[in-house]
């Protein structure tokens, strides 16, 4: 069956269409009956839209507004035109508009002589309440995230962005699935030519499953072998709506609480709410050790693996010392060590993170105690190492949404510093510098502000200026 | 920000302050080097502006294009080189040809956008401006006006100053050859030759500061003084000024790559705003990998030096056959 085929004037030939296509599913229920004289049929699906609902706010309606209908397109006219039943004001007029219409939870009323049904918002799906959101913790603002529902997201978004300049556009992806997909953006700022970029972006994209607006990235890097994302992520409504201000674009995904924000820079990876909610002087300086924290988890275990191997005289013969001993007592050369350590570090924590949450926390006590406690005792690995390599992740943990990117980074660095030493993370740290100015998302500097040095970056870059400075616009 | 017109000014000035770091140094007394510097800073800007106008009339010309691309690509692999030469003299047989030139070439990859380089050298200035203030502030104690050395340097130590300051490096030409020129006008390359003359002598003067006349006895007096450590706030601190030095060796390669490939006819992959293409890295890099093997041996000093006179006999022919493609063009225009 052809989605742009015509419905039928005949009730009969349009349910049977419908039971064709949906006859096997048992949430798929159809009711006939009369209005009138004339003979109509109610279909939807059982679980995303409510009999109930249906009942109370179109039927009893109709029968109280006293109205004898003698033929189907008054009927449907009087529908969609006149009634004060909540029924849209488009009629479905094919085969597509249907299934579309009832899969995302209107029912349908389909009149016999009219080659038009009635789409009646009833939806009622099972949801995610609006709660506090499990990530990106901040101790001030909204403690709301995102939900799976599409429609209730883009209200979160709305009723925090109060004025007419918020423009919500809502696409269907080109997936098996056909998922919702909604481009939002503040028409006043986001610039025009990078809103058209990226519908044209996402309209192109062709896959087998849309789950969540993450799916959308690689498409939207014009590098791909950059590691550095080209969108950065938010389940806070309160971001979303400062990233709209900013004149960023949010993408959410129908059945995803994540929404995408892009463009997005470097820097904005050391950001959070509390950084404007706090004192200018706090947050730079809490920024500061956020850079800070990024490069100790890059290039710390290997700095360590390339000072050991190659660069002894980096380090302060006192602790040269302590170090040789520790290093003396182990049979694995740094770099293997360091890799061994990095990488047990990483299964526990994925142990931790797949496992049901009744053992993780035995997963992790035993992966960070046990095994971490035995191992230096047993001689397998030096307690320096072990330091190291947890200080190290945990300082990754400073800056999750670069998490990815600081794990893969860390590997290179102790491999190249510990097989080729200085020119070795040399070449780690211009591969890090390189991918980072070699991304270029929609045509933006991605260290924009940071790079060029100049007055922008201590407006709200490596530190952020007081509010009376922040609120005047940036000096072009 | 939108990268509507990347500067490669930060990237051409980064290859200049390189030759003087790794090369020239200690060749003129710093009080000559002060008196010659606004000759020399006028004669490399009249060069480089002059050259720029010169180069639009030769545009067509395929033998000044391959030329100049073939100096590129000498000078990135003496580049290579010299920069083997360091890790060989700082850390022993640690890293072989092939792996430093693995290690300098692989971040090129990322560097194929004009924008990666503009931006990736924004960023190496400025961990260099750092990092040099902090060097300089951890050898202040040893810096002496007594170790300046008195009396008029003669015209023969002016002379030498002035020869060694008015050293043509491609970066002088490179602005000829970007799309838009007229937008650039003269001050691109007058900025380059004041900053390029002025931080020579900032490092003679700084070198005979710390050393007096003893400073002009060592070959590469940075490097010797890096190694035993003192130039290190925190003592044996070399190792940062490697990685630094790789990185802006990185720069200059990805420029010269750009360059060339502009030089070539080439404008990369359309889509990606004026890059190198992808397809064409491992050419690029065997190329400079059987470069470096040949010229293993070769002294990259003399090479440098050469090239310096050699682009100059260039920049000279071009402003030469510049000149009078003007002349006929406005003679047939009579």
């Amino acid at each position: 069956m052809e989605d742009n085929q015509k419905l039928s004037r005949s009730m009969e030939e349009n349910i049977a269409c419908l039971r064709e296509i949906f006859g096997t599913s048992t949430d798929f229920y159809t009711k006939e009956f009369c209005v009138g004289q004339v003979r109509c049929s109610i279909a939807l699906f059982t679980g995303l839209s409510s009999p109930e609902k249906l009942t109370v706010m179109a039927l009893s309606l109709l029968e109280q507004e006293r109205v004898f209908f003698t033929d189907g397109e008054t009927l449907a006219s009087h529908l969609l035109t006149q009634s004060c039943i909540p029924a849209e004001g488009t009629p479905v007029t094919t085969c597509g508009e249907m299934i579309e219409r009832l899969a995302n939870g209107l029912a349908l009323f389909l009149i016999d002589g009219s080659a038009r049904a009635v789409a009646l918002s009833t939806q009622e799906m099972p949801q995610r309440s609006v709660a506090a959101p499990d990530g990106e913790g901040n101790m001030h603002g909204p403690q709301e995230s995102f939900t799976e529902q599409l429609r209730v997201n883009i209200s979160l978004l709305r009723r925090q962005f109060r004025n007419g300049a918020l423009v919500a556009e809502l696409h269907t992806a080109a997936t098996h699935a056909r998922t919702e997909y909604c481009l939002c953006y503040d028409r006043e700022r986001a610039a025009a030519d990078t809103v058209k970029t990226l519908r044209k972006a996402l309209e192109n994209v062709e896959l087998p499953v849309l789950l969540d607006s993450t799916y959308f990235a690689s498409f939207l890097k014009q590098d791909k072998l950059n590691l550095f994302p080209a969108a950065a992520y938010t389940v806070r409504p309160a971001t979303a709506c400062a990233r709209l201000c900013e004149g960023k674009i949010v993408i959410l995904v129908a059945g995803s609480p994540c929404a995408m924000v892009a463009p997005s820079f470097f820097a904005e990876h050391f950001e959070c709410l509390d950084d404007y909610s706090s004192g200018a002087v706090f947050a730079g300086l809490i920024r500061l050790l956020k850079y800070l924290a990024f490069a100790l988890a890059v290039f710390g275990p290997g700095l360590y693996v390339m000072a050991l191997t190659f660069a002894p005289e980096i380090i302060p013969v006192d602790m040269l010392s302590t170090l040789a001993a520790a290093e003396a007592q182990t049979p694995l050369p740094p770099m293997l060590e360091m890799l061994t350590v990095t990488l047990l570090l990483e299964i526990v924590r994925e142990a931790g993170l797949r496992a049901p949450k009744s053992i993780s926390h035995t997963v992790s006590i035993v992966g960070a105690l046990i095994i971490g406690e035995t191992a230096v005792t047993a001689g397998i690995v030096s307690v320096p190492v072990l330091t190291m390599a947890a200080a190290a992740t945990i300082a990754t943990l400073a800056v999750p949404s670069l998490y990815e990117q600081s794990i893969l980074f860390r590997f290179a660095a102790i491999v190249l510093g510990g097989l080729f030493g200085v020119p070795g993370m040399a070449c780690c740290a211009m591969l890090v510098l390189a991918m980072a100015c070699g991304s270029e998302p929609f045509g933006y500097d991605y260290l924009y502000p940071l790079m060029p040095p100049g007055p922008a970056a201590w407006r709200d870059g490596f530190v952020r200026s007081i509010w009376s400075r922040l609120a005047r616009p940036p000096r072009p | 920000m939108k990268r509507e017109n990347p500067d490669l000014y930060a990237a051409l000035l980064l290859g200049i302050l390189l030759h003087t770091l790794l090369c020239a140094q200690a060749r003129y007394g710093a009080r000559a080097g002060l008196l010659a510097l606004p000759f020399s800073a006028a004669a490399l800007t009249l060069a480089a502006v002059l050259f720029a106008r010169a180069w639009r009339q030769l545009e067509g010309l395929r033998a000044p294009r391959w030329g100049l691309a073939a100096v590129l690509a000498a000078g990135s692999a003496f580049e290579l080189l010299r920069f083997w030469q360091l890790i060989q003299t700082a850390y022993g047989g640690a890293v072989t040809m092939l792996g430093v030139c693995l290690m300098l070439l692989l971040p090129v990859v990322y560097l194929r956008r004009v924008s990666a380089i503009a931006q990736t050298a924004n960023v190496v200035l400025s961990l260099a401006a750092v990092a040099g203030v902090v060097l300089l502030i951890s050898i202040a104690g040893e810096l002496r006006p007594a170790n300046l050395q008195p009396g008029d340097p003669g015209q023969a130590g002016w002379r030498q100053a002035l020869l060694w300051q008015c050293s043509l490096y491609p970066e002088f030409l490179l602005p000829a050859l970007w799309p838009d020129p007229d937008k650039r006008g003269p001050h691109t390359a007058a900025r380059l030759a004041v900053c390029g003359t002025v931080f020579s002598a900032a490092v003679h003067l700084i070198l005979e500061l710390y050393a007096g006349a003893g400073a002009r006895l060592l070959p590469v007096p940075v490097h010797t003084a890096a190694q035993a450590g003192t130039l290190s706030l925190f003592k044996r601190l070399e190792w940062l000024q490697l990685i630094l030095w790789s990185m802006m060796v990185t720069v200059k390669l990805a420029l010269y790559l750009y360059a060339a490939v502009r030089l070539l006819g080439g404008r990369g992959n359309k889509k990606e705003n004026n890059a190198v293409g992808l397809d064409r890295f491992p050419c690029y890099f065997l190329l400079m990998a059987f470069l470096c093997a040949a010229w293993r041996k070769a002294d990259t000093e003399t090479f440098f030096v050469w090239q310096s006179r050699l682009l100059w006999l260039f920049a000279a022919a071009v402003i030469l056959g510049g000149g009078l493609q003007y002349l006929c063009g406005r003679k047939k225009r009579c």
